[in-house]
């Protein structure tokens, strides 16, 4: 095959190609001493990076290096965070910082701060949209291994305090290459989007204690960014007290300890036990006294009412009075009316012919009893009944007129 | 710590009469509520009352009685 001859713009592609294609020259940490470093009017920085075999260009553009300037010194030793580029026109092979170190921090920290810096900036970890947990969960959800300690210590932490809740235990692989993507499938699994009737009223996402390089799941970003995406409150429990990942810091609430994230989802019982009866008593003690203050009213109205009654006594002393009149003016009426009487009958009794009889005369009367007032009303024979004051007598008509 | 599967039985149900203990314990907190306003009529306040006594007793009851239960889910990746 013949030879070809190339245009440099070509060769300087193809370098780009290559050199930006390598994942290699991605997203690495290089160790090395400033030299050179100059700051451009426009705040870019531009440095060599060198130590005692080698030196590479370096750029360290303005919005990524604002918050590094006290580290930017010549002679200073750093760790650098970027990527290896090469710009064609130029020429130049130069490494494209964005993130840097002092250089006795170790990779595993540095990267941390790197990655906190990266998702601060972000609003991953803001404060305003920490999401209130239930207070009384009847899901909790769980992400976590199957097989470790922590799952257990929730449990029996839970089973204690607030066995109403049931446990929802998604498990995942907390450490290894799968654990990152393994986690965050997890958690969406647990609290599926659009399906709000799955989801836990909360969920604890973490594992027992380990290494920093254990634990280093939790500061990758899909874990990261699936609890930022968690539509329940998400709380952290993470190694031990000391360990501090960034699951941490964008979950909800944090706890030291999966054991300790028991004890922050739910209430004790025991303890919510002891509000309902203080609720009860604090009930019983308004409802006691409210009837007081509904005795104290009624005593009052009774007080008034009386206090409004007419007073009585002159009416009972005009009704006495207008009895006695009465009583009087019957008597009155009844002894004069008992004297009339009297004279009347005096008067009948000198018109009666019983008085005639007590003068001494005779009553002669007919057989039936009719008052014989004429000679001319007999006959012979006839019986006629003669009456005297004290007595009768009956006689037989011998000669009529 | 095996954990079992006690999908069903009717000691692990949460709900009383159809009621959280959530539902019940914010009804109650209601009534005391009610009951400290004070501007009720002794009849309503005496009802209220009764019904906390109610509320209270099913909220114990809740607490005490009941055991806890846990679901696994399945395994993802790999299957059941």
């Amino acid at each position: 095959m013949p030879p070809e001859v190339r245009a440099v713009w070509q060769v300087a592609r193809y370098l780009r190609e290559r050199v930006e294609g390598d994942a290699a020259l991605r997203d690495l940490w290089i160790g090395g001493e400033i030299s050179n470093l100059t700051t451009a009017s426009s705040g870019h920085q531009y440095f060599t990076l060198k130590d005692n075999g080698g030196a590479l260009r370096c750029v360290f553009f303005r919005n990524n290096n604002m918050a590094h300037r006290k580290s930017m010194l010549n002679g200073a030793s750093l760790i650098a965070h970027g990527q290896v580029s090469f710009y064609p026109e130029r020429g130049d092979l130069q490494f494209i910082v964005d993130f840097v170190q002092a250089a006795g921090v170790g990779a595993l920290q540095a990267e941390f701060e790197r990655r906190r810096a990266r998702f601060e900036a972000e609003g991953l970890f803001d404060p305003a949209r920490k999401r209130q947990l239930p207070r009384f969960p009847r899901k909790i959800g769980v992400v976590t291994s199957a097989k470790g300690a922590a799952f257990h210590d929730i449990q029996t932490v839970l089973e204690r305090r607030w066995p109403l809740a049931e446990l929802m235990l998604q498990p995942a692989a907390v450490q290894g290459e799968e654990a990152a993507v393994d986690i965050a499938d997890a958690i969406r699994s647990l609290a599926p989007h659009g399906q709000p009737q799955r989801w836990p009223d909360v969920m604890i996402v973490g594992r027992g204690g380990g290494s920093a390089e254990d634990l280093w799941a939790f500061n990758e970003e899909p874990v990261l960014r699936a609890i930022f995406g968690c539509p329940v409150p998400v709380v952290s429990a993470v190694g031990h007290e000391t360990d501090t990942t960034l699951a941490d810091l964008v979950a909800d609430r944090r706890a030291p300890t999966p054991s300790a994230a028991a004890e922050l989802v739910a209430p004790d019982r025991l303890e919510v036990a002891r509000g309902v009866d203080s609720l009860l008593a604090t009930n019983r003690m308004r409802v006691t006294r409210r009837i007081a203050v509904a005795r104290q009213a009624l005593d009052r109205g009774v007080s008034v009412m009386d206090r409004r009654l007419p007073d009585t006594r002159p009416l009972h002393r005009g009704v006495t009075a207008r009895a006695d009149r009465m009583k009087h003016a019957t008597g009155r009426y009844v002894s004069e009316a008992r004297e009339s009487t009297a004279s009347v009958a005096a008067r009948l009794r000198t018109l009666s012919p019983v008085a005639t009889l007590d003068r001494g005369y005779a009553l002669v009367a007919h057989e039936d009893g009719s008052p014989l007032s004429s000679a001319q009303g007999t006959a012979p024979g006839e019986l006629l009944g003669i009456r005297w004051r004290d007595g009768s007598v009956s006689a037989r008509v011998e000669d009529a007129g | 710590m095996t954990p079992k599967d006690t999908s069903s039985g009717p000691q692990s149900e949460l709900a009383l009469e159809g009621h959280t203990f959530e539902a019940l314990y914010a009804r109650l907190e209601e009534v005391a509520q009610r009951l400290e306003a004070g501007d009720l009529t002794l009849e309503d306040s005496v009802r209220l009352y009764e019904e906390g006594m109610v509320l209270a007793e099913q909220c114990q009851s809740l607490l005490t009685d009941v055991e806890q239960r846990i679901e696994v889910l399945r395994q993802r990746a790999n299957g059941d």
